[in-house]
């Protein structure tokens, strides 16, 4: 019988295993992008939407929103999805947009069409303050400069970042928490 | 002399492959001997003290963490995505590994020693379950590949190749999990069982 604690490429796949595990629990935070932290102005893109239609800096001016990029085989923008479903409509009721985009070609790997997983979010997804699209490979560098497959920025109505983080599911206090400001 | 239970003298005596009482799979009736001997007397307090504690914890851990990668943390706001499937993949990797630190123990006491590659196996089978959760949708991976130099356009062309595999492998990760926990109970078993089958003028 193979004894494993003899074989050093066990213990060293092993060791490396527990390592990267404790790298991704307790990487820091996304705090700041490398271009754009709290305090700076968004850029004032212009968003391909799913369906055709695109999403102008002047239609999102005076309004607070949420700005989410996403990779669609991300399960963490799925449980994100779950979660901004569940709340759309208290964040409607409280002026709040939610912009949802793709990453450029999902960082590397094409996962599920923006359609489909924008179906998978149910009636919810239909809601008028609720935008689904695709970034650009420019707009993904600018404001995802890192490649995280589940960033989002919380920008008020004068075009302000107020925060940037990732996961919705995990950090929906902070999005309440925004969308409650006066 | 250690005291051994009556199913292990009884297991002793017929020896593997006894057509005595012709027991369908001598390797299951291996597997049933170890649990016997473990939940028997006199080990049986403490194998159930380690069964059910440190099954437990083990458990209640992984009814947050296999869930976690859908949260994108691990937090207990993770239960609100568990699913049936991993409330039974939980139960099996933390009653499982406990169950086999159990026979480890017992083993232990046994002139048979500890058989570290059944621990080690068990501890790799937790350990690879938590990578999905762990590696899928975090900075984890573009932070590596940034801190080994690869360039940012390349960071943008592939991180999500080594991302989405644990992503949409993560079922397959917990099924090669559960199966590292339970080849770790076999060798637990078939170490105890072994240390067992020696007669006693020999210990």
């Amino acid at each position: 019988m193979i004894d494993l604690n003899h074989r050093p490429r066990v213990r060293w796949l092993v060791a490396a295993g527990i390592l990267l595990g404790l790298l991704a629990w307790f990487s820091p935070p996304v705090a700041a992008s490398e271009n754009l932290s709290v305090g700076d102005s968004v850029p004032s893109f212009t968003y391909r939407l799913i369906g055709g239609k695109t999403l102008t800096p002047g239609a999102l001016r005076g309004h607070p929103y949420v700005l989410w990029l996403m990779a669609t085989w991300c399960s963490s923008c799925q449980g994100g999805t779950a979660i901004m479903a569940r709340h759309i409509a208290e964040l409607r009721a409280r002026g709040v947009r939610v912009v949802q985009l793709e990453v450029a070609e999902d960082l590397g790997y094409p996962g599920p069409p923006m359609t489909a997983f924008r179906k998978a979010a149910g009636m919810a997804a239909a809601s008028p303050n609720w935008y689904w699209g695709e970034a650009t490979l420019a707009q993904t560098r600018a404001l995802d400069p890192h490649a995280y497959p589940d960033i989002y920025y919380l920008i008020d109505a004068r075009g302000r970042i107020v925060d940037i983080d990732g996961a919705p599911a995990a950090t929906w206090s902070k999005i309440a928490g925004f969308a409650s400001l006066p | 002399m250690r005291r051994t239970s009556p199913l292990a003298r009884d297991w002793r005596s017929r020896g593997a492959g006894s057509e005595e009482r012709p027991v369908t799979d001598p390797k299951m009736r291996r597997l049933l001997s170890a649990f016997t001997m473990i939940f028997s007397r006199p080990a049986a307090a403490r194998s159930l003290g380690i069964a059910l504690g440190l099954g437990s914890l083990v458990f209640a851990f992984y009814v947050i963490a296999l869930p976690a990668g859908t949260l994108g943390a691990l937090s207990p706001a993770a239960l609100q995505f568990l699913t049936p499937w991993q409330v039974l993949a939980a139960a099996i990797l933390g009653y499982g590994f406990a169950i086999a630190i159990a026979m480890n123990v017992a083993a232990a006491g046994g002139n048979g020693g500890l058989r570290k590659g059944a621990g080690a196996l068990g501890i790799g089978g937790l350990i690879a379950s938590l990578l999905p959760s762990g590696l899928c949708c975090t900075p984890a991976i573009p932070l590596l590949l940034a801190t080994l130099g690869v360039s940012v356009p390349t960071i943008f062309r592939t991180s999500g190749i080594f991302q989405a595999f644990f992503a949409l492998h993560a079922g397959e990760f917990v099924a090669a999990s559960i199966g590292l926990v339970l080849l770790s109970i076999w060798l637990a078993a078939y170490n105890l069982t072994s240390c067992c089958a020696l007669a006693p003028e020999k210990r």
